[in-house]
Order: C-alpha cells, then sequence, then structure tokens
C-alpha cells in the first residue's frame, strides 16, 4: 500500500517537473519569437509615412509589356497626405498632362486613389533598394517609382 | 510508472520529430533553382494559357547561381545574351534586376509535370502574367 502511494507520488512529481520544463521551454521560445515580431515590426515600413514625397517613374509597364522612362521624358508622382497628383510630359509614352485626386489606405499596403470619377486600387511594394512598386491592377500598369 | 513514462516520452518524440519533418519538408526553391536549365517553351498570358514553344535549335539556356543568373539562346547566329541580379523577398519570389536596368518580379513554384517530365519549376513573372518553364536539360 505504501509502495504505491510512493508510486503515485513519483509519478506525480516527474509529471509536474516534466509540465515545469516544457512550460519553460514553450515559454522561452514564445518570447524569442514575440521578441522576434516585435523588432520587424518596429523595423517595418510605414506605408503611410513612407510614400509621401515626390517620385520620379524610372520604368512601367503597360499591358505586360515593359517600357524605360527615357530622360527626356518625365512621369512623377507626388504623393502627400491623402493627395496624389501624377504628371506626364508631353512626350511621355503614359499618364501625359496633370491628373489630381485624393487617397486611403486599406490593409497595410492598397491606396484607394479617386481621381474625378475613377476610383483605382494601387497595391505599394518597396523593393530592396528603395524604390516604390506601384501596381494598378485597374489599369493594368506598374510603375516603378525612386523617390526625388 | 515506467510504462507511462515510456509512452509520454514516445508521444513527446513523435510531436517533435513530426514537426520537424513539417519543417524540413518545405521546397527550398533558393538552393533548388541553382544550376543550368533549359527553356524551350513559356506561357504568354498566365490565365489564358497560350503555349509559346522556341525553336529546338535556339531554346535558351538558364544559369542561376546565389544571386545572379544568365540566359543564353542556343542559336549561333542570332546570339542574345542576357542575365542580371536578383534577392530573395520571400521563400519563393525575388526582385529581379536585368543587366540594361530594367525590373520585375519573380514567383518560382514547383512543375506540376503534368505536361513534361522535363520541367522542373515554373518561373512567374508578376507584371508581364507570364510562365516560364524551366527544366533539366537533355543530353545531346
Amino acid at each position: 500500500m505504501a509502495q504505491a502511494a510512493k508510486k503515485k507520488i513519483k509519478l506525480i512529481y516527474w509529471a509536474a517537473k516534466t509540465t515545469l520544463i516544457l512550460v519553460a521551454l514553450i515559454t522561452i521560445c514564445f518570447s524569442v519569437i514575440l521578441g522576434i515580431m516585435i523588432t520587424s515590426y518596429k523595423d517595418s515600413i510605414d506605408i503611410s509615412k513612407d510614400i509621401i514625397g515626390t517620385w520620379d517613374c524610372v520604368q512601367f509597364y503597360k499591358n505586360q509589356k515593359s517600357f524605360t522612362v527615357s530622360d527626356n521624358q518625365e512621369i512623377t508622382v507626388t504623393i502627400d497626405s491623402g493627395n496624389v497628383k501624377m504628371h506626364g510630359s508631353d512626350n511621355a509614352s503614359i499618364l501625359r498632362g496633370d491628373h489630381s485626386g485624393t487617397y486611403t489606405i486599406e490593409g497595410g499596403s492598397v491606396l484607394i486613389v479617386k481621381m474625378g470619377e475613377d476610383s483605382w486600387s494601387c497595391s505599394c511594394v518597396f523593393t530592396q533598394d528603395g524604390l516604390l512598386r506601384l501596381t494598378i491592377s485597374e489599369m493594368q500598369v506598374v510603375l516603378y517609382l525612386k523617390k526625388r | 510508472m515506467k510504462s507511462m513514462r515510456s509512452f509520454l516520452c514516445l508521444v513527446l518524440s513523435c510531436i517533435m520529430t513530426l514537426s520537424l519533418a513539417a519543417c524540413g519538408s518545405s521546397t527550398d526553391f533558393k538552393e533548388g533553382i541553382k544550376g543550368t536549365w533549359s527553356l524551350y517553351h513559356y506561357y504568354e498570358n498566365a490565365e489564358a494559357g497560350i503555349d509559346v514553344f522556341l525553336d529546338d535549335s535556339n531554346f535558351w539556356t538558364v544559369t542561376v547561381t546565389d544571386n545572379e543568373f544568365t540566359i543564353t539562346a542556343k542559336d549561333n547566329a542570332e546570339l542574345e545574351e542576357n542575365g542580371g541580379t536578383f534577392v530573395w523577398t520571400k521563400a519563393d519570389e525575388a526582385e529581379v534586376t536585368y543587366n540594361d536596368g530594367t525590373r520585375c518580379t519573380m514567383r518560382i513554384s514547383e512543375n506540376s509535370k503534368k505536361h513534361n517530365e522535363l520541367g522542373a519549376w515554373d518561373i512567374y513573372v508578376v507584371e508581364t502574367n507570364m510562365y516560364y518553364v524551366l527544366e533539366i536539360p537533355q543530353e545531346d
């Protein structure tokens, strides 16, 4: 009887010890993951701030074909707290003239741009070397923009 | 008590082994893509799936290293060399810069081998909506 009770206590002790070790391991792993997540969140790009400024288009895709913006052409996009302006020189391949509108940010990286009666959704991605890739699916246009 | 311990140890070992197996089983595109491949055909407009075949005498050879690639046409009369560099941004996505400065985004996936036994990797160019099939080179 005493033997059985001893065995039971030993089992409970072992189970408690194992559980504690597992909990400690899970806590360490969780803390490491949380630390990495917080660090990457701090380092992550804040679209609402980082897109503000004047951008020169260096390359664009129109209808799945690539075009380089040559030196004598000018295609610029100016983004400033809720307002967006697009300008294309008279000899520009796309976006000739001036276009103005407003934008709101949706889902962290998508701009909903309203220009007159038109509404576009533009997804923003920053490349590794700081270019802004703007994909306007409604127009089948992808712009690679370089900050001025 | 011993059998209980053994059982618990077995359960824990199984969970850890399965977790490790799940981690290790995902395809390593970064390593997989390295090497020399033949490019005989591609799909214009991924959704429409129009097959474009390159002439046997003019197929392309694609050589990929850690962060560079070169594309060489086989036809000596119109030898066309192209290539560039790439940076991985996701496990299956890379930003590509060609030698002439042109940029694009490429996604890689495993070829289903449904249409071609030699197909190894599908390369999807996001901006142009095209699929390129990299195939294992055939022996001459």
